[in-house]
């Protein structure tokens, strides 16, 4: 019985972390990350750039490419 | 067993039909019917908005299951061995494999701002049932469907946008229209958003003190993410929303205070200037500043609104107060916009149903990172079957209210003659019984000095959404509250649109000139930047200054000109899609685009027509431009609801623009639809097969379920992949 119940609450918190990531992703809080992965791949060796630095040039790149928004 | 490198095509196969599915289906299909058969038949006694939500949702789960399903796989032949632009390109930027789920939230919340908020509830001056019709059906046959199509064929392109593909599939002549109703719509849209602010904050010192608590909110955020704590965005939005809600609260106890609320009181004109420098000074600040924030509280606020509405509806369930139809729909006679049912209708509700403008988003950064084909569906056709859904709750809202002060709200100040008592006269006459007590209590509830004319939609979506808020959130003494919230949150989305929109326009008029003038394309030359950024605000502060100085009303001569702009650019994003589909060899299924593509310039035609050409000077600027003039010309001081000479003349300037715009678009549709029609016979002629510019086929390596919950044999197979270690997305 312990058992199940542990279970289950491993399966909400699972579930609950993921919704969590779900929400970061919308809002646009893992662009770092997705930075760090494409980086990891791709520049193996190099160091990437750090976090500050890194969310400066992503916030920057909206003056250049403007995103629409609808009505 | 499954290996690396191989893609399963299980996905496309349709689910077998066991018992139980054939019985939930059949249940959603009576659900349906019933509720359809409720709001349609009913006669005289009033109705649960559940049966509208019922109807709504059993309709979208049937279109989504077949209708989009079959779109999918035997129109667009979607094939998920292909790899996607993301998975190809992938440079960790614009580029890259997204998560199913986060993407429809980043592609709902790009399609969907105040919008849909704001046509379904003007259309209700002619009772729920003809918007209702048209926002379920448009959606499902039209709207979702050109949303889909578009993502469908921009990302077979490595995303490339509306005007690229009509002028590389259809000719530079479809391109140069395309380009012009993308401007025109940008200007139209922006002005006709800004007044509904204008509408909804002038001589209310809550709602002006609330809003503009937003710059200084945004400033913050802006600064903290730059500096504090970058890359926070959750916490950064988390203290903006709570400082937000602070600044409504603060708005009540501003309104209360003498000194304070004259000192935030704004008249129209004095609200329109500072939009207008509001717009020019937002446009050239760096976005991290004040857009990137914004649009980040804005996000939060949309989708957290659209989730609390639905749930308070389904918890309050009020029942209707307008009925199915108002005469309205047939004598043309209509106080809110003049015109008949048809074509009317369509063209007023334009967001939820069928919306050229989402073919922009469609085409623009969503197919980028698009992780597997068959999304399309959940990502094109779900995110607008959601927006639809949120403007059916704003049809809602409209209808729970009392007939008599929805009009009483919604009629040009002119017309409505002087005070409550004026008011509750002239809304009397057209049927709808109220008295200058309810007009000025339900003022008095809300925390305003008065509810008479406060037309534009967002003040009446706001009295209804109020009301449903409070019935299952705080009560009658929760309604002010909930009234500015609801004002606050359209007036934020609108802000975010002015801001985005201008910036858009922006771009495309540096790229234009570029052409002209080599500098200009440089996009960080600042006097360009200054100057095409002014031309920009000039462009929709014309339109905005003359429709709130307008004696006729803005809001009511300058709607359909918003909406007819809006289905203009459906026209050109369905007439991409049929030709697309005829020159890939798949003209028998052309009629999947072609058909709302005909719908869409019956009406939009029709409602020019009758724009340009008809006798009725309610109806017909350019009769309406006559009256005025020939009274002029015979020396009357004034007419209708134009008081002065000058108001005459403003009259007969804004017609004479509101025509020749009208016929403008309308010339641009027949252009467009020759001009793709030439093609789609040399395609035909060809025998039915002529090069497009798909990017050739790459296998793909990635596998992601396709839609919103994987199926059990999905889940197997990503237990299987992740087993042998391949790097998808799903289960990360």
């Amino acid at each position: 019985m312990g058992g199940r119940l542990r279970q289950g609450w491993a399966t909400l918190a699972r579930g609950l972390s993921s919704a969590w990531q779900i929400a970061r992703g919308v809002v646009g809080e893992r662009a770092y990350e997705i930075y760090l992965e494409h980086h990891a791949r791709t520049h193996a060796g190099t160091p990437p750039m750090g976090e500050r630095e890194f969310w400066r040039h992503h916030t920057d790149r909206g003056d250049t490419h403007p995103g629409s928004r609808c009505c | 067993m499954t290996t690396i490198g191989t893609v399963h095509k299980g996905a496309n196969e349709p689910p077998r039909w066991t018992p139980v599915r054939v019985l939930v289906w059949v249940a959603v299909a009576l659900v349906g019917a019933v509720a359809w058969a409720v709001i349609a038949l009913s006669r005289g006694e009033e109705i649960s908005a559940a049966w509208l939500i019922f109807a709504a949702l059993a309709s979208y789960a049937i279109g989504y299951r077949f209708y989009a399903r079959f779109i999918s796989y035997r129109v667009l032949r979607v094939d998920d061995t292909r790899a996607t632009p993301a998975e190809r390109v992938n440079n960790g930027a614009d580029f890259h494999p997204t998560d199913r789920r986060v993407l429809y939230g980043h592609h709902f919340a790009a399609i969907a701002g105040a919008g849909p908020l704001v046509g379904p509830v003007l259309a209700a001056q002619m009772g729920y049932l003809p918007g209702t019709v048209w926002i379920i059906l448009g959606v499902i046959f039209a709207g979702a469907v050109q949303d889909m199509v578009v993502l469908f064929f921009s990302m077979r392109r490595n995303g490339k946008s509306l005007g690229q593909m009509a002028r590389e599939e259809i000719g530079p002549v479809g391109g140069v229209a395309a380009l012009v109703a993308v401007l025109a719509i940008m200007v139209i849209l922006l002005a006709v958003l800004a007044m509904v602010v204008v509408n909804a904050l002038a001589d209310s010192p809550w709602g002006a003190f609330s809003l503009i608590m937003t710059i200084p909110i945004a400033l913050f955020m802006g600064f903290y993410l730059r500096y504090v704590r970058p890359g926070r965005v959750m916490e950064t939005s988390g203290i903006g929303v709570v400082l937000l809600l602070a600044a409504i609260v603060g708005g009540g106890w501003v309104a209360a205070d003498p000194v304070l609320a004259e000192l935030f009181h704004f008249s129209h004109n004095e609200l329109t200037f500072g939009l207008i420098v509001y717009g020019f000074i937002a446009s050239v600040l760096p976005v991290w500043m004040l857009l990137a924030p914004r649009d980040y509280l804005s996000t939060f606020m949309k989708i957290g609104v659209v989730v609390l509405l639905a749930i308070s509806i389904i918890v309050a369930m009020p029942s209707l107060q307008l009925p199915a139809f108002t005469d309205f729909a047939f004598n043309g006679e209509g106080p809110v916009f003049a015109g008949s049912l048809f074509p009317f209708v369509f063209i007023t509700i334009a967001c939820g149903a069928l919306s050229g403008f989402h073919a922009l988003i469609a085409s623009g950064t969503t197919p980028k990172l698009i992780e597997k084909e068959s999304q399309v569906r959940m990502i094109g056709y779900g995110s607008m079957l959601t927006e639809s859904f949120v403007a059916v709750m704003a049809l809602v809202a409209a209808c729970v209210i009392d007939p008599g002060v929805y009009f009483a709200m919604n009629m040009p100040a002119g017309a409505l003659g002087e005070g409550v008592q004026g008011a509750a006269a002239t809304v009397s006459q057209l049927g709808f019984t109220v008295t200058p007590e309810t007009l000025q209590a339900t003022a008095d509830a809300i925390g305003e000095d008065s509810v008479i004319a406060r037309t534009g939609g967002a003040p009446t979506f706001a009295l209804g959404a109020a009301q449903i808020f409070s019935a299952v959130f705080g009560g009658q003494a929760m309604m002010a509250f909930w009234y500015h919230f609801a004002v606050m949150f359209e007036a934020l989305f609108i802000l975010t649109t002015v801001d985005a929109g201008t910036r858009v326009g922006r771009f495309m008029l540096q790229d234009t000139l570029g052409n002209v003038y080599k500098p200009m394309r440089d996009v960080s030359w600042k006097p360009g930047l200054y100057l095409t950024s002014a031309l920009v605000v000039a462009g929709w502060g014309y339109f905005l200054w003359a429709g709130v100085n307008d004696p006729l009303g803005g809001i009511n001569q300058l709607f359909p000109l918003f909406g007819i702009a809006n289905q203009l650019l459906a026209a050109v994003a369905l007439a991409v899609c049929t030709t697309l589909l005829i020159k890939s060899g798949r003209a028998k299924y052309a009629w999947v685009t072609l058909v709302p593509l005909v719908w869409d310039v019956v009406v939009t035609l029709t409602a020019s027509y009758q724009k340009i050409f008809s006798a009725d000077p309610k109806i017909g600027f350019f009769a309406q431009r006559a009256q005025y003039s020939e009274a002029l010309a015979n020396g009357e001081t004034s007419l209708g609801s134009a008081a002065t000479v000058d108001q005459m003349r403003q009259v007969v300037v804004n017609t004479t623009v509101d025509g020749v715009l009208s016929a403008l678009f309308a010339l641009l549709i027949i252009v467009i639809l020759v001009d793709a029609a030439r093609v789609w016979i040399k395609a035909l002629r060809a025998g039915g097969q002529l090069p497009t510019t798909e990017e050739p086929y790459v296998q793909s390596k990635l596998w992601a379920p396709s839609g919103l919950v994987p199926t059990a044999a999905e889940r197997q197979i990503a237990r299987e992949r992740a087993a042998a270690g391949a790097a998808d997305t799903e289960g990360r």
